[in-house]
This record gives C-alpha cells, sequence and structure tokens, in this order.
C-alpha cells in the first residue's frame, strides 16, 4: 500500500505541476520582459531600497527601549507590532530581489549553450539555502520581534563561529568543516 | 454496451485531431503526437475487432500490443522535449543531464525489481511492468514540466495541450494500473470503465489544445546574453551571498 501512497502522491504532484505551469504561462504573457532589463542583473550592491542603515535601524533594540522607557506599555506593544510588520516588509522585499535575481540568470542561461548543469544545481541549491535561512528568519522575526531576532541571530553567529575556530583547531588544515558564516570577505563586499 | 459506447466515442475522438492537423497540414510540426495518435486509433480500430470477432483472444491482443503504445510514447515525451527546447540550447543541456539521470534511476529500479523477482513472467506481471514503464514516462514528463517552469520557457496551447493531456494519461494509468495489481480481480469491474473514461477526457484535452495550429511564442530577449556562462554564474552566486550577507548584517546587534 505504501506504494499505492508514492504513486498517488507522485500524481497529485504532477497535477499540481501542471497548474502551476499554466498560472506560471499565464502571467508570463503578460509580464513581458520588463524583468530582464538587466537593472537586477547589474548588481552587487543593488540594494538601494534596503539600505544597511535602514535595516540595522529597524532591528536596533534602542528605538523600542527609548518608547518602552517613555510610554505606556501598550504603545510600547503597539511600537513593537509596527516594527515587526517593517522587519517583514524588509525581508519580504529582499527576498523579491533575491528571486528576481534568479529569474534573470535563469532567463540569461537558458539560451546559453555553454551551461553547466552542475554550476546550475549549486546556484539551485545555494538559493535554496537562502530561501530556507530567510524563511527561519521570517518566522524568528513573526514570533519574537526584531530586537530578539537580531539578538537570536547574533548568538548563533557567534555560536557558528566558535564552532568553525574549534574544527579549525580539532581537525588538520583541508578537513575543516564548513560552516556557513558571514566572513570579513563578505562583510568587504557588502 | 456502455463500454462499446465509450469505446467508440474514443474512436472518434482519435479521429478528429488526426483530421483536423491533416486539413490545416500542421501535423509535420508534431510529426511523433500524431504518429502517437494513429498508432492508437490504429490499435483500437483492431482490438475492436478482435473484441466482436474473437472473444478469446482480446486480452492476448491488448497485452501484446500495449509495450508498442508505450515504446510510441516514449517518442512523443521526447517530441516535446526537442521542440520545446529547440530554442534554448542551455535549458537543452540541462534537460538532457537530468532526463538520462532520472531514465536510468527509474529504469534501474525496474531491472533490480525483475532481477530480484524469480518468477517473473511478462504475461502475469503485465499490469507491472507497464505500471513501472509508465512511471518512467511519467517520471521523464515532470523532470520536463519542472524545468520548463523554472527557465520560464514558453510553450505555446498546442505543446501545453500535449503535455497536459500526456501528463493527465500518464497519472490516471499509473493511478489505474496501482490500483488493479494491489486490488486484484475486484478492481476489474471498476478498471473496465475507468480507465476508458480518463482516456476520453485525455482526448478531450488533445482535441480542444490541438483544434488549430498554434506557435510556439518566441522567446523574450535573454538579458546579457552576450556575456558568456562563467561570469553568468559568477555574478549571481556573487549576488546571491551579497543578499545573503546583507541580511545577516543587518540582523546584527
Amino acid at each position: 500500500m505504501s506504494v499505492l501512497a508514492c504513486l498517488l502522491l507522485a500524481a497529485v504532484t504532477i497535477l499540481n505541476i501542471c497548474l502551476f505551469l499554466s498560472r506560471r504561462g499565464g502571467r508570463r504573457d503578460s509580464d513581458r520582459e520588463g524583468l530582464g532589463t538587466g537593472q537586477e542583473t547589474s548588481l552587487p550592491g543593488a540594494w538601494g531600497s534596503l539600505t544597511s542603515e535602514l535595516s540595522a535601524r529597524i532591528f536596533d533594540p534602542e528605538d523600542l527601549n527609548f518608547v518602552a522607557s517613555e510610554t505606556s506599555r501598550q504603545l510600547t506593544r503597539q511600537f513593537r507590532q509596527e516594527r515587526t510588520a517593517l522587519a517583514l516588509d524588509w525581508l519580504r522585499a529582499v527576498r523579491r530581489e533575491v528571486n528576481q535575481l534568479i529569474r534573470a540568470h535563469l532567463r540569461a542561461a537558458r539560451g546559453n549553450a555553454d551551461l553547466k548543469p552542475a554550476d546550475e544545481i549549486k546556484l539551485g541549491f545555494e538559493f535554496l539555502v537562502f530561501q530556507l535561512t530567510s524563511g527561519i528568519l521570517y518566522l524568528v522575526i513573526w514570533a519574537f520581534g526584531p530586537p530578539r531576532a537580531a539578538k537570536l541571530v547574533g548568538y548563533s553567529l557567534e555560536l557558528a563561529g566558535q564552532l568553525r575556530k574549534v574544527t579549525k583547531d580539532v581537525l588538520p588544515a583541508g578537513h575543516q568543516v564548513a560552516v556557513e558564516i558571514m566572513d570579513s570577505k563578505q562583510e568587504a563586499q557588502s | 454496451m456502455a463500454s462499446t459506447v465509450i469505446w467508440l466515442m474514443a474512436i472518434v475522438l482519435e479521429v478528429v485531431p488526426l483530421v483536423r492537423a491533416a486539413k490545416a497540414k500542421f501535423t509535420r510540426h508534431y510529426k511523433l503526437f500524431y504518429s502517437y495518435l494513429g498508432f492508437i486509433l490504429l490499435r483500437d480500430l483492431w482490438l475492436l475487432g478482435v473484441y466482436f470477432r474473437w472473444p478469446k483472444f482480446y486480452t492476448y491482443a491488448y497485452w501484446s500490443s500495449e509495450p508498442v503504445g508505450v515504446l510510441v510514447g516514449c517518442g512523443l515525451v521526447w517530441e516535446v522535449y526537442k521542440v520545446a527546447l529547440a530554442r534554448y540550447p542551455g535549458t537543452a543541456r540541462m534537460a538532457r543531464n537530468a532526463l538520462a539521470f532520472l531514465f536510468i534511476f527509474a529504469s534501474t529500479r525496474i531491472f533490480v525489481k525483475a532481477w530480484n523477482r524469480p518468477t517473473w513472467i511478462p504475461h502475469r506481471t503485465g499490469y507491472e511492468i507497464e505500471c513501472d514503464l509508465r512511471i518512467v514516462q511519467l517520471a521523464l514528463l515532470a523532470g520536463l514540466a519542472v524545468l520548463f517552469v523554472c527557465y520560464a520557457i514558453r510553450l505555446g496551447r498546442n505543446l501545453k495541450g500535449i503535455i497536459y493531456g500526456y501528463g493527465l494519461f500518464l497519472v490516471t494509468s499509473v493511478v489505474n494500473l496501482t490500483l488493479r495489481y494491489d486490488l486484484g480481480d475486484s478492481f476489474q469491474r471498476s478498471w473496465a470503465y475507468l480507465q476508458p473514461f480518463c482516456y476520453l477526457l485525455v482526448l478531450l484535452v488533445w482535441g480542444v489544445a490541438l483544434w488549430s495550429y498554434a506557435p510556439i511564442p518566441e522567446p523574450a530577449s535573454e538579458p546579457r546574453l552576450e556575456a558568456d556562462y562563467e561570469s553568468l554564474v559568477a555574478a549571481a552566486k556573487r549576488k546571491l551571498s551579497s543578499a545573503r550577507s546583507h541580511v545577516l548584517k543587518a540582523m546584527r546587534p
């Protein structure tokens, strides 16, 4: 029966793909080449609308602390809710830009005869990891609010850094466990 | 009586797209699809004759012609790949790799299963074999569909209809064959009606989608088509990494 269940699942999946295909097809007919103008392909640093100052401010606990110390509890709660909504909007905007970037890449790559499937799969995997990470961040922000989420992220990054240091010390060079973390190189780029 | 009516309706629905395409002279655009449709039409006529003249041989006639149908069906999947990706060499390359992987994976599964079975008799295990082969086709078609979605491949009404119709046919075949194999003779009565009914739906989809010729839309002008692939990937990776560090940097207390 488990085989049957798998097959039924496969059937439902295929039907969903078909529906998705038709929905996308309809949408694509209307969206034309708007996405492929090269504007989003000419990143990096295309996070103009999402400047670091703005995003850092959203997650900074200073404003919340000030509001909490100067106003009532109700107003503080309202402020926190608004900040959460703002942070979620910001994260959605970043995800949207990344989605556009990947779409632009796929549009450019589909006609390129030199396409390398291995590179495409790697890029797809990185994209999935980004989506997963940002999805988790979204949930954390939604559940705890931006300042606490930032604290949690900072703590996780610190922990990851320590873990990387430990693996560097324990394992011989070339066999270190890869720990995904924002390194100084990436910081310099951004 | 009802099954004969469904049978005759199916024959009519098979004839209609063939006649339409032959009249409007667009069979050359989808040669393998119309060959498939022609084959199943001839097969249905032959089986109808066998059913009424030599009913005892009907089961043998049905199961002996089924593998040919599966093979011709593979040609249809091949045509979908060839026609849809003719203007997209990059995606075609990706599809070749993905399809080869899926084909080897699915075929190996069938061979291993057959090898491990001491009583592997084609006639007795006809349902199972056909189901396995249909799953291979389904995997290939689903793989193609995923690539079409990911790479935003424009298909056109005709090709979409062929994919939807054949996809529906494969899905219903796999479900029906699995139920027939798992539930045995108790499902035979339902099978006799369910399968032709699903097939009628497939023919309706094909009839509507291929009523007239609809050329595949030209691909939108590609951004940075002049750029080589290496720099395209490098740029995409760099930007993705930049986005990731942007998010993490913003959230650092």
